[in-house]
């Protein structure tokens, strides 16, 4: 009886493809599978089932499946993901078409969006490549910086280590795993093509190891070569090597003239090595390196010069290495007793502090860039605000549409769909636009960026830029659709197919949310304007501080002297004063004159000085002060040449220098008010690098007051020494000088070729180095503050046309649905001022709450820019007054247009409106 | 799905529950038609009472194809139980047997 079971199954096989045709297309598989896996395992059972009785049952099922519509098993979500995909891919093209129909309101909203997002993801680049991303060196958290405050000295200041604070540390803290020290410098080196001025950066051999720096040939310093007597030998740095001497693999072991002392050079460093500091123009690092060469056995002196990394042993927290190093500091007074007395403890207030390396390295950076961050952000909450008012506007339109969709049974997702897909097409478009933005804006505000702005050589749009984009933007395209499909759905119950569109709460509803958001547009608006103009105020502030110095016309230039021809301050001046003669004939030059420090250079520094007049040591230890004042040796002709005047008494004159036993000085104002406040100066005795025991200098004048840093500070007090000491009293070893030439000139530098020549005619081994512009020199000292101006106003512009943009939405949206109203009461007699005026009160009133909003979220916002502001509170009542005027003004154009169009609806069209 | 089972309904649901997982099985069991069975699979599915997935196995080792298994969801548990309370309350209608007059043929 098989064959008949075989037939019967066979059949029943048949029948079972035939039902499927009545299933729904995509489930006929499985369909099809499961009916045949059952039929075949029943004809294996003893009692199984008729095949030909089961399989009638199959036709049912189909039916069952089609009315159902239903797809059968696993891989049915993956297909009903498929078919959601297409139904989002369909929504996103009806909305693109849509889109496409309203051209004007697409570009507007895909403009402001890509700027928001394009601003944000440019500054998020920022912050991730110059904050957030980790230093380069391994195990980078562990990594401390050491200093010494001396709040009641130097409020502000910090100091490096000292070689005794160096050798102690290293020997007795047990916190630190490693110290290293180093110390930037720039040398004379003879390289393949001529003489030339680098950048050095002299170490302790365990910085190489702290740092992770590593040779790509050679061998690297260890701690045989950094002992006194040890052969001197250097490093160099990848791109000095490449550039210097053109890569050649045979310089290893090739001795190099520097300063015009013979070193071995041993080895060359990785691409891309880097000292951790803020302060100098990171796109390169040091292009040699060479050893400290300290000596263990002393002498000490409290010279703090070192700067100092250190690696904090491993589960030893920052805190525990300061208390352990403040312990170790406050025994020096009986380790060092010639370096450190008590009173540095009793008086100054001087302690060691550990600070994280990478804090150290962003520094106030990083509020900065915050700050900007928080600015673009304000500006895409700005213009999705917007996005979302023209989206609110766009929904009353498609009411019906929609409705109709309700109608026909769309579930709450298929409703919501169509204006997420809307807002998702528009987000990304803004995105892709924004993406565009973003490698255009990155190199420009790297290019912007003061050259102190850390870390900024790693900064580029790249791969996680692009991703953080993209996800920004899928974001905003999900978040600007919560409001209106929420609205969409409380409103639903209110929407039938047949609506005259004219009265609903839900409309009302509407409206407020809408204004709602032109409040918040306002406020945040306000907040950035107010930002903004805070910066502005201070770089005001910072311009109308007198620098000190007249800086038109004036260039500067590094000089420095090395070699056996220049033993002693006497050679050096016999060079500087040919110099000085030879640069005064050169057509253009006005005046010209050397001083060792280039004021808002930095680095004035603070050097003790010895008094004559004892009564001036017992006044500062009773104001806890030091004699420490900012050493630097001048020749004649430097006052005249950068514009500082002389107050009282004279400058320094040439026979100062060639009868130095004359032994005058010249001191800034700032210097003769603290040593000796009420009294004059001219006639004081001074000696400098703290010779209390003399000889001493007379002062013959008094200076005006310049600054060391930049015009934020106080002025910097100065002594100006003759470049020649008084004979037998040992000089002041200062082998480079700032140059610095008065011209008569347009374009000032043009004059550097013949100072070059001239130069090159009394020594061609000496290298001019670093020309610049005086200007430049005082415009880069603000550059932090005026960089940051530039952004912020840019993000306040954008945030004002921003808000005038929602606020006209708003109004015009309106006006136009109150059309017949207006009309109507034209009709009865209302004057066209008066509408006017009432449309434009309507807009005010929602000004006025922004407004107010706006200067109470200010009060808090601009607290966090303390730090870069000058001269002015965070609180400034003018910046506010003025930037909420600025905002009313705009805001009254935005409304006053759509005003004026209502004034001027004709009745009889307003009333057949709809 | 309406969670009142219909009693076809909660008697696939409570095979399924004592672990009869194939459609014919079911059919066994309940001595219901597949026409009746195969529906209601649908239904309770579609209505999350049951899910079903296929046979983990390699149809070409094992000699045999794969066959379709369901299984009882928590909700489809609860639903059930519900199912039988309500079953248990109308129970009282057979109590005393086929009893009562029948109207005349």
């Amino acid at each position: 009886m098989t064959w008949v079971r075989m037939w019967q199954g066979r059949l029943a096989g048949w029948a079972v493809r035939l039902a499927a045709w009545l299933a729904p297309a995509p489930a006929r598989p499985r369909f099809v599978a499961e009916w045949s896996a059952e039929l075949w395992h029943e004809a294996r059972l003893e009692d199984g089932l008729s095949p030909i009785g089961s399989v009638i049952g199959a036709f049912n099922d189909a039916l069952e499946l089609r009315r159902l519509n239903l797809r059968l098993g696993p891989g049915a979500r993956r297909r009903s993901f498929m078919e959601g995909v297409s139904a989002w891919v369909r929504d996103a093209k009806l909305a693109m078409r849509s889109l496409v129909k309203s051209p004007m309101y697409t570009l507007v909203a895909t403009l402001t969006l890509a700027l928001g997002i394009g601003g944000t993801a440019s500054v998020y680049t920022l912050l991730d490549r110059v904050v957030l991303d980790p230093l380069p060196y391994p195990d980078a958290h562990t990594l401390v910086r050491l200093t010494n405050l001396v709040p009641r000295v130097d409020p502000g200041a910090v100091w490096h280590l000292s070689e005794a604070q160096y050798f102690y540390f290293t020997e007795h803290a047990r916190t630190l795993e490693s110290l290293g020290v180093f110390t930037l410098g720039g040398v004379n080196i003879e390289t393949p093509s001529g003489a030339r001025r680098a950048q050095v950066a002299n170490v302790s051999a365990g910085l190489l190891p702290l740092l992770g720096v590593r040779v790509q040939r050679g061998r690297s310093i260890d701690s045989s070569d950094d002992q006194v007597g040890a052969p001197n030998v250097a490093l160099l740095s990848d791109g000095f090597w490449r550039r210097e001497f053109g890569a050649d693999p045979a310089i290893l072991g090739r001795t190099i003239s520097v300063n015009a002392t013979p070193v071995e050079v041993i080895g060359v460093l990785d691409p891309g090595v880097m000292l951790p500091q803020p302060g100098i123009a990171i796109d390169e690092g040091p292009e040699l390196w060479m050893t400290l060469k300290l000596d263990p056995a002393g002498p000490f002196y409290s010279h703090h010069y070192l700067s100092a990394v250190a690696r904090v042993g491993p589960g030893i927290e920052p805190e525990q290495v300061t208390t352990e190093v403040a312990q170790l500091t406050q025994r020096f007074p009986n380790v060092f007793p010639q370096a450190y007395g008590q009173n540095w403890f009793d008086q100054y207030g001087f302690r060691t502090i550990t600070t994280p390396l990478k804090a150290y390295v962003v520094q106030d950076v990083a509020s900065a860039i915050w700050i900007l961050m928080g600015a673009v952000a304000l500006i895409l909450v700005i213009a999705g605000a917007n996005v979302v008012n023209l989206f609110l506007v766009r929904m009353e339109a498609r009411r019906k549409e929609l409705a109709v969709r309700a109608a026909l049974g769309a579930g709450t997702g298929a409703l919501a769909r169509p204006i997420v897909a809307e807002s998702l097409v528009l987000c990304l478009t803004g995105g892709a636009l924004g993406l565009l933005l973003g490698f255009w804006a990155v190199p420009t505000l790297v290019a912007l960026a003061p050259d102190t702005l850390p870390r900024l050589e790693t900064v580029g749009f790249r791969t996680g830029s692009v991703l953080f984009t993209a996800g920004l933007s899928l974001a905003s395209g999900l978040f600007l659709s919560v409001l209106p499909v929420l609205q969409y759905l409380r409103a639903r119950d209110h929407l039938r197919v047949v609506d005259d569109g004219r009265s609903s709460t839900a409309g009302r509803d509407r409206q407020r949310l809408r204004a709602a958001l032109v409040v918040s547009q306002v406020a945040l608006a306000l907040t950035l304007v107010i930002g903004a103009g805070l910066l502005l105020a201070s770089l005001n502030k910072l311009h109308a501080v007198d620098p000190g110095v007249r800086p038109d016309g004036v260039v500067t230039m590094r000089l420095h002297l090395a070699g056996e021809r220049y033993q002693g301050t006497t050679d050096f001046w016999r060079f500087y004063s040919r110099v000085l003669d030879g640069l005064r004939d050169v057509p253009g030059v006005q005046d010209v004159g050397l001083s060792s420090t280039l004021p808002f250079g930095g680095g004035y520094g603070c050097t003790v000085q010895g008094f004559e007049d004892r009564a001036v040591y017992d006044r500062l230890d009773d104001a806890g002060l030091t004699t420490c004042a900012g050493q630097a040796p001048t020749t004649p002709g430097y006052f005249e040449a950068i514009g500082i005047p002389i107050l009282r008494g004279r400058g320094l004159v040439k026979a100062d220098l060639d009868d130095p036993s004359r032994g005058v000085v010249v001191v800034s104002q700032a210097f003769a008010d603290r040593f000796w406040p009420g009294e004059d100066a001219i006639g004081k005795g001074v000696a400098p690098s703290g010779r209390t025991a003399g000889p001493f200098y007379r002062v013959v004048g008094v200076a005006g007051d310049v600054f060391s840093g930049s015009v934020t500070e106080e002025p910097a007090p100065a002594i100006y020494y003759p470049i020649v000491p008084i004979p037998e009293s040992g000089g002041i070893w200062q082998s480079g000088m700032q140059l610095f030439v008065r011209t008569g000139l347009d374009a000032p530098e043009s004059i550097v070729p013949s100072v070059r020549d001239a130069v090159a005619q009394i020594d061609p081994s000496i290298p001019i180095s670093d020309a610049r512009e005086m200007q430049a020199v005082i415009d880069e000292s603000l550059s932090r503050f005026s960089f940051m101006a530039v952004l912020l106003q840019l993000a306040a512009g954008t945030a004002l046309l921003l808000a005038a943009v929602g606020l006209y939405g708003v109004i015009s949206y309106l006006v136009s649905r109150r059309t017949r109203e207006i009309g109507m009461r034209i009709a009865i007699g209302a004057r066209p001022a008066q509408v006017e005026r009432q449309v434009v009160l309507k807009s005010m009133s929602l000004l006025a709450i922004g407004l107010v909003l706006g200067v109470i979220m200010s009060l808090g916002a601009t607290r966090a820019m303390g730090n870069l502001l000058f001269g002015v509170e965070p609180t400034h009542p003018l910046t506010f007054v003025v930037a909420a005027g600025l905002l009313s003004a705009v805001a009254f154009v935005a409304s006053w247009l759509p005003a004026r169009r209502a004034a001027r609806i004709d009745p009889l069209n307003a009333l057949r409106v709809e | 799905m309406d969670q009142t089972l219909s009693y076809t309904a909660a008697l696939v649901l409570q095979s399924i529950a004592k672990g009869h997982q194939y459609g014919f099985e079911i059919m066994r069991v309940t001595d219901l038609a597949s026409g009746t069975v195969y529906p209601l699979l649908r239904r309770l599915e579609r209505a999350r009472l049951v899910t079903s997935r296929w046979e983990d196995l390699d149809p070409v080792e094992e000699g045999r194809p794969r066959r379709r298994t369901y299984e009882i969801t928590r909700s489809g548990q609860q639903a059930l139980a519900a199912a039988v309370e309500r079953l248990a309350n109308q129970r009282h209608l057979f109590e005393s047997g086929v009893s009562g007059k029948a109207a005349k043929a």
